[in-house]
């Protein structure tokens, strides 16, 4: 059981923040085109 | 022959059946109602949870059984895990993105408030819980009543109850848990560290945001979709600014009828019987360890960063990555403000506060993913 726990516990933990901080940067990412998008519908 | 009718109607009172576990649950019912109406302490939930309480206290009373109302309500709403995810379209719908947005590293501290699952979840297995109830009590440090119920509902049924009254229990004891922890941890120079304006985010991002997160959430953790997807929904509701019709009955009326189901369901998972067992003093115990790492967790992430970052954050607002929307961020600005009044903390907090919701989102799925 100790051994179903850990390894529960430690991908559980570890994919949060996997999950998280390709979060992260997926909205670095669209921040960026956002960003684009605006502009160039700006400048028209 | 008047007396054997008189015999009868006597069993037939819940007078007969009466036991002192049953006034006992009351008193905790009462307990609720007062802490709701006195202490403001999550009044929405508690008065119907408190209520409920008191009212499947009542012995003999025909309200929980598979074919009586407060059965069907859990039955319905609770079982079918629908009531947790109409719950999150309303948070959906009432959530801002934008903090989160302007300064995304404070999804990190999402991620790390959700420490407390974890320990919570070791902590159960030591107190002779299975894996799949440890898991079921772990993310009450989540701090998220819906996520909460929706994983026990999936892995752990029996526990509904225990584990969705400790978790509304310690989110509303929120502003009494985290600032010991808080202080605890922080020098005064770190809770007066001042934070950079955040940047105005465009309606574009806003309306892109939600599609983003369902597409990485629900490809990475699939088993996280029913509460991300509908959460996104909410969302999009919200920042789209063309359903205005769908937002308002999202925000409020769906809202508030989902929150009186989910009320009187949960607090009907507290009958004598089942609450007065030791089960459930560990589990509030457990919840209680759960909610203070989470606290450190996402504290101590903040004042890592702090090492790489040329732009310090206060890690007061690392407590916020615990769910508890916007009670925690509150906490953050009143702890923040008590070190140095002209600083305010609120809006940045409020990044971590959202991640938080995601984090147990996708922690809850992990769970499920690995267990159901």
């Amino acid at each position: 059981m100790w051994a179903e726990a850990t390894r529960v516990a430690s991908i559980g933990f570890a994919g949060v923040f996997f999950v998280l901080i390709i979060l992260t940067i997926s909205v670095k990412i669209m921040s960026f085109f956002c960003k684009l998008i605006d502009k160039k519908g700006g400048k028209k | 022959m008047d007396f054997n009718l008189f015999h009868e109607l006597l069993l037939k009172t819940g007078v007969i059946h009466l036991t002192v576990g049953h006034v006992f649950m009351w008193f905790v019912g009462f307990l609720f109602i007062y802490l709701a109406i006195k202490k403001d302490f999550e009044p929405l939930l508690l008065v119907p949870i408190g209520f409920s309480i008191f009212l499947v206290n009542m012995p003999i009373a025909p309200l929980t059984g598979p074919n009586e109302l407060i059965g069907l309500f859990f039955r319905y709403g609770l079982e079918t895990e629908i009531v947790p995810c109409l719950i999150f379209l309303g948070i959906g719908a009432l959530t801002d993105f934008g903090p989160m947005i302007a300064n995304p590293k404070t999804l990190l501290l999402g991620a790390s408030a959700q420490l407390g699952v974890y320990i919570a979840f070791f902590g159960s297995i030591v107190f002779g819980f299975t894996v799949k109830e440890a898991a079921s009590i772990g993310i009450i440090g989540g701090a998220d009543g819906p996520t909460t119920i929706y994983l026990a509902t999936a892995l752990a049924p029996h526990m509904i109850g225990m584990v969705a009254i400790a978790a509304y229990s310690y989110m509303s004891m929120v502003p009494l848990i985290q600032p010991p922890i808080m202080k605890l941890l922080t020098t005064e120079k770190e809770r007066k560290i001042r934070m950079k304006q955040l940047r105005p985010v465009s309606k574009t991002e806003k309306i892109v945001f939600p599609l983003v997160a369902t597409i990485v959430i629900c490809l990475l953790v699939p088993d996280a979709a029913p509460l991300m997807g509908i959460f996104m929904i909410g969302n999009l509701f919200k920042e789209c600014k063309v359903v205005d019709r769908l937002l308002k009955t999202s925000q409020n009326d769906l809202l508030n009828i989902v929150t009186i189901v989910l009320g009187i369901s949960v607090g009907a998972t507290m009958k004598a019987e089942i609450f007065l067992k030791p089960q459930p003093i560990f589990i509030f115990i457990l919840g209680l360890f759960a909610f203070a790492f989470s606290t450190v967790g996402g504290v101590l992430l903040a004042k890592i960063m702090n090492l790489f970052l040329k732009e310090k954050i206060n890690p007061l607002i690392g407590s916020a990555g615990v769910s508890a929307v916007p009670m925690a961020a509150r906490v953050s600005e009143r702890v923040g403000a008590e070190a140095d009044p002209k600083n305010h903390l609120l809006m940045h907090a409020m990044g971590p506060n959202v991640a938080g919701v995601i984090g147990t989102a996708v922690a809850a799925g992990m769970f499920l993913s690995m267990l159901k």
